[in-house]
């Protein structure tokens, strides 16, 4: 009962969240990478502003915004799969 | 001749009014969380203001400094001893409550601004105003707060107008939501057909009818925005956004970061501004949810 009717309506709203959260854990990880000198992007974005580096930060931006689409278009094409009724529309 | 004096209109309005609010305060004082936020609000901001009294500007700057010891711990030097450069972190510490408070109240007046005229204008107006309006404020719900920020303050410039400005424009969807939200149930009362018919303009309407009765929900997501204003502030000046020469809590934070405090074991520095970034934002929001209850008394069920 539980796995083949609850989890899979509740699970709709839980992957459109996933993927908005998404751009948000990158935020968290500018800040994140920035205190503990872990090398990342977020340490990158960090070192870049200290200059500023622009071209530096239009690339960073740019794989950002790249991420967050295709994690937003994964979630899309996730409720086909989760919930049938949504293929047709 | 005797006649019984008849208080005008205005006056009873206003004798209403007055009953309200008081009804309201008395329902806040029950709400002990929310009297917690309000006695540390009222601490801060008397801090803030009164910071000329408390602590010489002058100590902000390096330059005047030089006779202080450096890195001096709280027993060596006055009640929170000193930074990398000799300055109290004390004096640091009082001017700083100042900008971070400043541009929190700022940013989210700001904020506020925008998301009750969005709100109202797309609720009350609908049709293709309101279509326009909330693709608007959902294209910017979706996008990071953070990046969007980062972009714009790397734009701008690092000034104390441009993260003000920063953060008001990215902070506005969510309010401006609820209050559509408000408003579209609002529009379908009574009082509101009957104004229409009796001649009142859409913008009649708007002034007098919907926004005095959505302002009780604009002032408590007003008192909820705050912090998280004064959290962007705080990670925009962290990241080497902020005003370079004014001094505020992210921006202790940064230079205690950029100076090693953390390997001089050097606590007194980066401890209180975040205390206080952490007080401040705790006390917003217990006043901010304390508001939403008195105003909503349908949540105020929820505290039994």
């Amino acid at each position: 009962m539980r796995n083949r009717h609850a989890v899979p309506n509740a699970l709709l709203p839980v992957v459109t969240l996933i993927a908005i959260n998404f751009g948000f854990v990158l935020s968290g990880a500018i800040a994140v990478e920035a205190i503990f000198s872990w090398p990342g992007l977020g340490l990158a974005t960090y070192d870049a502003l200290q200059g500023p580096d622009l071209p530096m930060l239009q690339g960073l931006f740019l794989v950002f915004s790249g991420a967050v689409i295709v994690a937003n278009l994964l979630a899309d094409l996730l409720y086909g799969y989760l919930d049938p009724r949504v293929r047709t529309a | 001749m005797s006649s019984v004096a008849i208080p005008s209109a205005r006056r009873i309005t206003w004798l209403r009014r007055r009953h309200a609010l008081a009804d309201a305060w008395r329902e806040y004082r029950r709400h002990t969380p929310g009297m917690v936020g309000l006695a540390i609000l009222v601490a801060a901001v008397a801090m803030a203001l009164a910071a000329p009294l408390l602590a010489d500007s002058a100590g902000l700057h390096a330059v005047n400094t030089t006779a202080n010891p450096a890195w001096a711990n709280p027993a060596k030097f006055g009640p929170l001893g000193t930074d990398n450069l000799g300055r109290s972190v004390l004096t640091q510490f009082i001017w700083g409550a100042r900008i971070s408070l400043l541009v929190g109240l700022a940013a989210t007046v700001l904020a506020m601004l925008i998301g009750s005229v969005v709100g109202i204008s797309a609720g009350f107006i609908g049709g293709w105003t309101e279509a326009v309006l909330m693709r608007l404020t959902e294209w910017f719900l979706v996008i990071p707060f953070l990046p969007l920020a980062i972009v714009l303050a790397a734009i701008l410039g690092p000034s104390i107008q441009n993260i003000i400005l920063v953060i008001g424009i990215t902070s506005w969807p969510a309010p401006a939501r609820v209050i559509r939200a408000q408003v579209l149930t609002l529009k379908q009362r009574l009082y509101v057909d009957r104004s229409r018919a009796l001649g009142a303009s859409g913008w009649h309407l708007m002034s007098r009818h919907i926004l005095p009765n959505v302002s009780g929900l604009i002032i408590a997501s007003t008192t909820l925005t705050v912090p998280v204003a004064i959290l962007s502030e705080t990670t925009l000046s962290f990241l080497g956004l902020g005003d370079p020469s004014r001094a505020s809590w992210g921006k202790m934070l940064q230079e205690s970061f950029e100076a090693g405090a953390i390997t001089q074991q050097a606590w007194w520095y980066y401890v209180p501004p975040g205390i206080g970034i952490l007080l401040v934002v705790l006390a917003f929001t217990l006043c901010g949810q304390a508001l939403e209850e008195v105003l909503d008394p349908r949540l105020r069920d929820r505290r039994s």
